[in-house]
């Protein structure tokens, strides 16, 4: 177990090596941050200067072996457009994507299971039929559409939510509900087909001969071995939205490592895009391990490895 | 012993699987009692419908796509096609226990044994947390499970085939039911451990007295263990009575040509006469006596009629039932 | 000791061998969704296959008289009506010729993760060694690189073409096709028939062509149906966000964020080009639906049985 565990973390850990270095070199190839920081008219030397000022007058291999020698010291660098360490910025706009996920995975996670099972007992009926559509429909659904279309009719023409921004519970319901839109459309899809095959399994069969009841057969027997799939595709979209749910947070105004990333790149401002990567791939490490240990915990074949 | 009561019985059972094109007829009007104490044997070949049989009688077919069209199982007089749900559930694993083909499938993967052993108790309101864990272990050791203190806590994939079988039936006998049915309990076993199995299943029959439906389609392990056979073809049953008569002095084609097939059978070192030809299509039933295409004795009569259930009277004074037109001149092996 | 014509079945699969099967067409046409679903795309392709050419002039000719009508009503002739925008184009022939741009877009960059995909995942999977470890970790930094921050910095660093748009989409959706084409190849490889045309001398590359490549294939293609939805999607959003294809070249997603800017006045410029994203996307994944329910052998009968009896 502990070597399954281990070699899965060598792996998760090695395309997150491989992905901070990927993003250093190509935010490199984006332009000469110069262009952009110093006015148009602005002179050879002054260019000269600014580049000194970041290092990026230096070769590209030698900016990399600072930044990694900085970041071991835990020094990630000083943001250009912000004026202020690049950590920092990162670091206060990480709760937020961060409580977007968990709360968006929340949701989805359960209605997701609830739906999924409840379509499985009976494949065919009226209620599968319906939540098969539904769930098609979340998952099909273009997350910008969804948002703006529901900015109109319920904060717009209802006027019972706010459009944008931040503050109390309000303004979290059509975020969440945008975003969980897809992990529970899929959710469902998945839990009610590992239901299916679950109710039609061996096992199941023996524990009916046995005189367990229906509602243990699907919520105990079925639906703990349909565990590990929930667990693969909420982790799938959960680090997905740990990445950067841009679009929600563009829309509706909220200040995520999304958005920051996004207009990092746009503005060449390489040490917040690095920055940003950096602790957003650590955060996805620490999900990975946790998503490999609920399968330890949910499947005993692999805990026995 | 044919004193003793009946406990389950099967009339006309007919069940079908329906789909687009065809009609699957799985079990096509099967008739056949157990009494109480005995162990009966449900013998053919596979896609005879014997497993299908076993399913309806524990309630376990998927409907749909399968349907009982007709026909009547009834334990200990209950008809068990009719009854509740919630009395059915009093009756499952509670007074009739099943043990499946393949332990590997059967177990549930993301429990432990104690667990699922445990649950047969909890789920029919017997014993304490505690005691529940304690008899579970108990049980494991007695079907032979060594160091079952720590064994209880172990996963099926921990498990050999063989284990993994002996935890089934422990989980099915738990409660000790009146009736034990064993869906080819040996089927995915080394031939070894086959012996010990059936070995096991016998010596727990007798200790708790049970009845014993074995679904088999191992002449050698039904002529050990099993005091009366049904022998099943096309989802019928075509020749049923005493095992030592029906294999002695079979009457039907098919038994006969069953027993002519294996080594140590009827063949007395010659040759082996493989069954020429396949089972029937079961969406395309033959006309008249299912087994016809295949009988070596076939006669015009046997493409029209469908052979009667006659009763034949054994060398002993036993009677069985056998579905041919000729069963007088089998049984007096008056064939080629 | 055992009847020679016996082999040990599951007790369900011993009666539920259904030999006879529908043809795949009339399984479509008993479900309802399904039909439905494959109906709307079939639409679609011929709207992109002859769509511009139709209506490409209507799609761009100024009405000022007919700006922002809303949709619904034919008092405008029947261009209008699904509305008009802000310039008095006609709504249903923009969205006609827009559904060139969409469906090329995403179908191209499924058919290119498919390809590559499908190839380096059966390499990983049939050679093994090094070669595989290369690729799996390889497809590991793909999954876990953001797809959007992806997109935005190839794009930023080539010009937002319409082709290095695709190679980014296919490039994100790589990895799904190396990982289920490696699967099935290490599970294929040991089956019987492979071990035989293994043991005849059958090289490496024939192998994988002649035996190989036709079992992983339905699998793959069933992905891809759902990888139709998800990439038109991808595609959406990017478009939405101002990187992807850019004006005057219009696709659905870029049809939705210019309506943006006059939700107030004319919703229909927003809504209508994203439902019928929605609606593609939909049928895509009601048609892979259909297609994993007909090649699971377990879940087939569902389809076949009579109708009122499933």
């Amino acid at each position: 177990m502990m070597r399954y565990l281990g070699q899965r973390a060598l792996h998760s850990a090695i395309a997150l090596g491989a992905l901070v270095m990927l993003v250093f070199f190509l935010v490199r190839l984006t332009g000469d941050p110069a262009s952009l920081y110093l006015p148009i008219d602005a002179s050879v030397e002054q260019r000269q200067a600014f580049s000194e000022r970041h290092g990026f007058d230096r070769p590209v291999l030698a900016q990399f072996a600072s930044f990694v020698g900085d970041v071991l010291r835990g020094d990630f660098g000083h943001s250009i457009r912000k004026d202020r360490p690049a950590l920092e910025v990162v670091l206060e706009a990480f709760p937020t994507t961060l409580s977007l996920a968990v709360g968006t995975m929340v949701i989805a996670v359960v209605l997701g299971v609830v739906v999924g099972s409840l379509a499985a007992i009976r494949p065919g009926g009226m209620f599968d039929r319906m939540s098969t559509l539904t769930s098609l429909g979340a998952a099909s659904a273009p997350d910008f559409w969804v948002a703006i279309t529901g900015i109109l009719l319920f904060a717009v023409a209802l006027g019972w939510l706010p459009t944008s921004g931040t503050g109390g519970w309000q303004y979290w319901i059509l975020p969440l509900a945008v975003l969980s839109l897809r992990p529970f459309g899929l959710l469902v899809q998945v839990v009610r087909g590992s239901m299916l095959s679950a109710l039609g399994s061996a096992y199941v069969k023996t524990a009916r001969a046995k005189g367990v009841g229906e509602a243990t057969v699907v919520f105990v027997h079925a639906l703990r071995n349909s565990g590990l799939a929930v667990v693969t595709v909420a982790g799938d979209q959960m680090v997905g939205i740990v990445n950067g749910a841009v679009i929600v947070e563009t829309v509706f105004g909220w200040p995520g490592v999304g958005k920051l990333m996004i207009d990092a790149v746009i503005q060449r401002d390489f040490t917040l895009v690095q920055a940003t990567i950096l602790v957003t791939a650590t955060a996805i490490f620490v999900l990975n391990v946790v998503i490999d240990l609920l399968y330890v915990l949910l499947d005993p074949r692999i805990r026995h490895r | 012993m044919s004193e003793a009561a009946t406990l389950l019985e099967v009339r006309d059972l007919r069940v079908e699987f329906r789909s687009g094109l065809e009609t699957v007829h799985a079990v096509n009007g099967a008739t056949f009692d157990v009494r109480a104490g005995e162990t009966a044997a449900i013998l053919g070949e596979s896609g005879c419908g014997k497993s299908v049989t076993a399913a309806a009688i524990m309630r376990l077919l998927p409907q749909p796509p399968a349907r009982i069209t007709a026909g009547e199982i009834r334990f200990d007089g209950e008809s068990v096609l009719t009854m509740s749900r919630p009395r059915w559930r009093q009756i499952a694993g509670r007074r009739i226990g099943m043990v499946f083909q393949d332990a590997l499938s059967s177990l549930n993967p993301v429990f432990s044994v104690g667990w699922q052993i445990a649950e047969a108790f909890r789920v029919h309101g017997e014993a304490s947390r505690a005691e529940r864990r304690r008899r579970a272990i108990e049980l494991l050791d007695r079907v032979g499970i060594s160091g079952a203190a720590t064994r209880v806590d172990h996963f099926p994939h921990q498990f050999s085939g063989g284990m993994r079988q002996r935890v089934m039936i422990a989980m099915a006998v738990a409660l000790g039911p009146s009736l034990l049915i064993a869906d080819e309990p040996t089927t995915a076993l080394d031939v070894t451990i086959q012996a010990q199995i059936m070995d096991l299943l016998a010596s727990l029959r007798a200790e708790y007295g049970m009845a014993m439906v074995l679904i088999s389609h191992d002449l050698g392990v039904v002529s050990e263990v099993a005091d009366r056979v049904a022998v099943m073809y096309a989802g019928r049953v075509v020749e049923s009575g005493p095992t030592r008569e029906v294999l002695r002095r079979p009457s039907h084609p098919y038994t006969l040509a069953l027993l002519r097939s294996v080594p140590g059978g009827k063949s007395k070192a010659q040759k082996l006469h493989p069954i020429v030809g396949s089972p029937p299509d079961l969406a395309r039933m033959p006309v008249g006596c299912a087994f016809h295409p295949r009988c070596e004795m076939a006669r015009e009569i046997c493409t029209r009629v469908a052979p009667p259930c006659t009763v034949v009277e054994g060398a002993s004074g036993a009677t069985r039932t056998v579905e041919c037109h000729f069963a007088a001149e089998v049984a007096s092996g008056r064939v080629a | 000791m055992s009847d020679p014509a016996a082999t040990p079945v599951a007790a369900a699969a011993e009666a539920v061998q259904v030999r006879r099967r529908l043809p795949l067409w009339r399984l479509l046409v008993r479900d309802r969704f399904a039909l439905v679903a494959a109906f709307w795309l079939a639409l679609l392709v011929v709207c992109m296959a002859f769509g511009p050419e139709l209506l490409g002039k209507a799609a761009t000719a100024l009405d000022l008289r007919a700006r922002n009508t809303p949709p619904g009503s034919l008092e405008k002739g029947w261009l209008a009506v699904l509305g008009t925008d802000a310039l008095g184009r006609s709504m249903l022939a923009r969205l006609v010729v827009a559904t060139r741009n969409t469906m090329a877009v995403a179908l191209t960059a499924i058919t290119l993760a498919l390809l590559v995909g499908g190839l380096l995942g059966m390499i990983a999977g049939y050679v093994g060694g090094w070669s595989s470890h290369l690729i799996m970790r390889g497809a590991d930094v793909l999954q876990s690189f953001p797809s959007l921050l992806l997109a935005v910095v190839v794009l930023y660093v080539l010009e937002p073409r319409v082709s290095n748009l695709v190679v980014v989409l296919a490039v994100t959706r790589l990895p799904v096709y190396v990982r289920v084409a490696r699967a099935e190849v290490l599970e294929i490889r040991e089956r019987l028939f492979v071990q035989a045309a293994r043991a005849l001398g059958g090289g490496r590359r024939h192998i994988l062509r002649r035996h190989i490549a036709p079992v992983v294939a339905p699998t793959l293609l069933t992905i891809l149906t759902v990888d139709f939805a998800v990439v038109m999607l991808a595609e959406s959003s990017l478009s939405f966000l101002g990187i992807g294809i850019q004006p005057p070249e219009i696709t659905w997603g870029l049809m939705v964020a210019q309506g943006r800017n006059h939700l107030a006045v004319a919703w229909w410029l927003s809504f209508l080009p994203g439902l019928a994203i929605m609606l593609a996307a939909m049928s895509a994944n009601v048609l892979s639906s259909w297609l994993r329910t007909v090649g699971d052998p377990s879940q087939r009968w569902r389809l076949e049985a009579p109708r009122g009896e499933r």
